[in-house]
């Protein structure tokens, strides 16, 4: 296995059309969604890799003597505005807005060049022809646009496009800065949370994202596992919340390692904008953005671990940061676990899923057989025992199609597919 | 009990990780190393309340005991530091403070060796950054000593911090203010890498005090100023960090926790030493200047502020 290839983020663009993941190596690999076909009308379109590119090469900072790792921690789509594709992919320091275009077409028939590039001598031209446009095979090229560099002292943890589709915004553990998409050599910073004397320092910024249609809304979230709303147009440093989110803390479940579960992974807002969902070790919350006290539904994920804190602390997965997303619908979320287990909630039913990405489990045009983790007694057939789950197969990544039921999973170094079963 | 044992392991395996995290590619990662302190600081909470909870009842039950195990582990006669404790002004912190080497025999020898073996193999590591400016650091730290006994005292003589009161004179780096007892004197004279405080013996309780607190705090100092002023110290005690190996007669684990609390104390502040080390590179700002003064002071200061956020929080677990 090579730590290159390891999956580090996964998005589908707008349209579900496109899916993108980048990798620890830096590379992205983005595939398309092939069209139904005339010949099969119930045949989905399957996901083909569309294009492949390496997005960002590791660095040196002489200055810090600090290597910046080339690892894609996020990738976002821009809003397509014409036959190009957009999107912003950051590593730990420097965000790129690469476009993604298709060449199809090939001039053919030059005065002055023949068709391999070579030039031609001017004694031999004795005529003139307008060069034609030939089809040529689909080339899909990206090339960055836009670099912007030099922003962040800190390591970048989250991007997120505005719904003004002009600006965007990025976080590192104490600065959120304010990007317009056309100008690379300045940003705002909105958010500083780094305290004058940094022994003084007690939380970090874990995640932010942009409201999905407030454009002067946004959230970020803490290792404190708070959330703070914030609105651009009350100050221009946005140090001061508008809305806070806490959850008071179960005093009967507190441990050596209450404050690292604690930490928020991951924040989402639901594509209505009324509600934010947040990932921390154990649960994955859904809070109301009117009710700051408490969320308004807790899902737990795992809380088979809660016993297995302190191993999980020895080995470094306490430290791992998971992600969860909505459906199209906001009816139902969904998150990763360990031994390639993910996890899925709808929220009307109350009804929850375990499902396994593996090759073994995921035959082509196969169902998925819910899997169970058995916490304790006699286990049952087809159940897991907590012991025997494989806590180097993570899944920290997973992205919903944004209308319709189609999954990605990024288990490792793989990404699987699912769909809905069609009738 | 166990809470003892399990709490120094977590605290080994998060100073592991806190030093691994230096050479991990990409730089050192804010996040995780923050966790990883809180957690240590948890652990080293838990693991003084208990041990102290332990040294409470061990010296009802056995201070007639008290004076023949001191005698039978130092080798200076104990009745000059009897004689001395009777004298010294009501302290009751400082009483109990000064049994740390009865439960500390009780910790199995293992774990020991952890923390000594991560003291010496950071302490190498640590050397090669350390930049003294070690005039100002000797100024801070007789102005913390100044400010000790007072603070501690207020401390301890608030009946509702008791513990706290204990914990904080034992963590205090190394301050013999108070009864200077040898045993309490020795440990962590032998984590503040003092070789030669070892070989002397304790012939003057005073200037061993003073040359351990200076070498502790003057470590602490280095950390943090590591990348500011290059003066080179006309005396460098701190660059000492291997503990003189065998030098103690007592056993080593009485050793033990003093050895971890004091360590702890370094890394307490080590955490912003390992930022200030990432800051001061990365920004460049002026202010750094501003939060390296007073470092010496910071450390005491900054043990004390921070116990009281813990001291109610840890309960069993």
């Amino acid at each position: 296995l090579s730590t290159a290839d390891i999956i580090s983020t996964v998005e589908f663009n707008y349209s579900g059309d496109l899916l993108a993941t980048g990798d620890k190596g830096g590379r992205v690999v983005i595939f398309q969604r092939e069209q139904e076909s005339k010949n099969r009308p119930h045949s989905r379109g399957e996901y083909n890799v569309y294009s492949t590119f390496q997005s960002h090469e590791p660095e040196f900072d002489y200055l810090k003597s600090l290597e910046i790792e080339e690892k894609i921690n996020k990738i976002r789509w821009l809003p397509q505005q014409n036959a190009a594709h957009s999107l912003l992919s950051t590593n730990d320091k420097t965000i790129k807005l690469w476009k993604i275009s298709e060449r199809d077409k090939k001039a053919e028939g030059y005065n002055l060049k023949e068709e391999d590039g070579r030039l031609r001598d001017p004694f031999r031209i004795t005529s003139l022809r307008v060069p034609v446009l030939q089809p040529m095979d689909l080339m899909v090229e990206a090339s960055p646009r836009r670099i912007f560099a030099n922003a962040h002292t800190y390591h970048i943890n989250s991007i997120s496009v505005n719904s003004d589709h002009e600006t965007y915004l990025s976080a590192d553990d104490l600065r959120i800065n304010l990007w317009h998409l056309e100008i690379t050599d300045r940003s705002f910073n909105i958010v500083d949370i780094k305290p004058a004397n940094m022994e003084e320092l007690t939380e970090v910024i874990t995640a932010a994202e942009c409201h999905p249609n407030q454009c002067n809304v946004f959230v970020y979230s803490s290792s404190k596992g708070t959330i703070r709303l914030c609105d651009m147009r009350a100050a221009a440093l946005c140090d001061r919340h508008t809305k806070f989110f806490e959850e008071p803390e179960d005093p009967s479940s507190r441990s050596f390692f209450s404050e690292i579960i604690s930490s928020i992974s991951d924040v989402k807002f639901s594509h209505s904008g009324r509600y934010m969902m947040t990932r921390d070790y154990l649960s994955v919350k859904v809070w109301d953005l009117n009710m700051e006290s408490r969320p308004v539904e807790t899902y737990q994920v795992h809380e088979y671990l809660r016993s297995k804190l302190c191993s999980l602390y020895e080995n470094d997965c306490i430290f791992d940061k998971f992600e969860c997303c909505w459906n199209g619908t906001d009816s139902a979320i969904m998150t990763g676990s360990y031994n390639n287990f993910f996890r899925m909630f709808d929220r009307n039913t109350r009804r929850d899923i375990t499902l396994e990405a593996s090759r073994e489990s995921s035959k082509p045009r196969g169902i998925l057989k819910p899997r169970k983790v058995c916490t304790g007694g006699k286990r049952k057939k087809d159940e897991i025992s907590v012991d025997s789950l494989d806590f180097n197969k993570k899944i920290l990544h997973t992205a919903w199609h944004p209308k319709e039921n189609v999954i990605a999973v990024a288990a490792t170094n793989n990404l699987y597919i699912f769909q809905d079963k069609m009738n | 009990m166990e809470f003892k044992v399990e709490a120094h392991r977590i605290m080994s395996i998060s100073l592991g990780k806190i030093y691994n995290s230096r050479v991990q590619r990409g730089g050192i990662k804010l996040h995780k190393n923050l966790l990883v302190s809180l957690v240590l600081r948890s652990a080293r909470q838990v693991y003084l309340n208990d041990y102290y909870q332990s040294v409470c009842l061990n010296a009802q039950q056995h201070w007639g005991q008290h004076e023949e195990v001191m005698d039978s582990n130092q080798a200076k006669s104990t009745s000059e530091r009897v004689g001395y404790t009777a004298t010294t002004p009501a302290d009751p912190a400082a009483t109990t403070a000064s049994e740390p080497g009865l439960p500390a025999e009780n910790t199995p020898p293992e774990m020991t060796i952890d923390v000594e073996s991560f003291t010496e193999s950071h302490a190498a590591a640590q050397t090669e950054d350390v930049e003294a400016d070690h005039t100002d650091c000797k100024d801070k730290i007789s102005d913390c000593r100044r400010r000790q006994p007072s603070e501690l005292k207020g401390a301890a003589s608030s009946p509702a911090s008791g513990p706290t009161a204990v914990i904080a004179k034992h963590l205090v780096p190394d301050n013999r203010i108070g009864p200077k007892k040898v045993k309490e004197a020795k440990p962590p004279q032998d984590e503040g890498g003092c070789g030669e405080a070892d070989a002397d013996g304790f012939v003057d309780d005073d200037s061993v005090a003073e040359t351990q607190l200076d070498n502790h705090l003057v470590a602490s100092c280095n950390r943090k100023r590591r990348s500011s002023e290059k003066a080179v110290p006309p005396e460098s005690p701190v660059k000492k960090p291997k503990r003189a190996p065998s030098s103690a007669p007592s056993g080593e684990e009485e050793m033990d926790t003093t050895n971890v609390s004091s360590l702890i104390t370094i890394f307490g502040s080590s955490f912003s030493g390992l930022l200030s080390k990432d800051n001061t590179q990365a920004e460049a700002e002026a202010g750094d200047s501003d939060r390296d003064s007073g470092a010496g002071q910071i450390c005491c200061d900054q043990v004390l502020k921070n116990l009281n956020p813990w001291t109610t929080a840890i309960v069993a677990f």
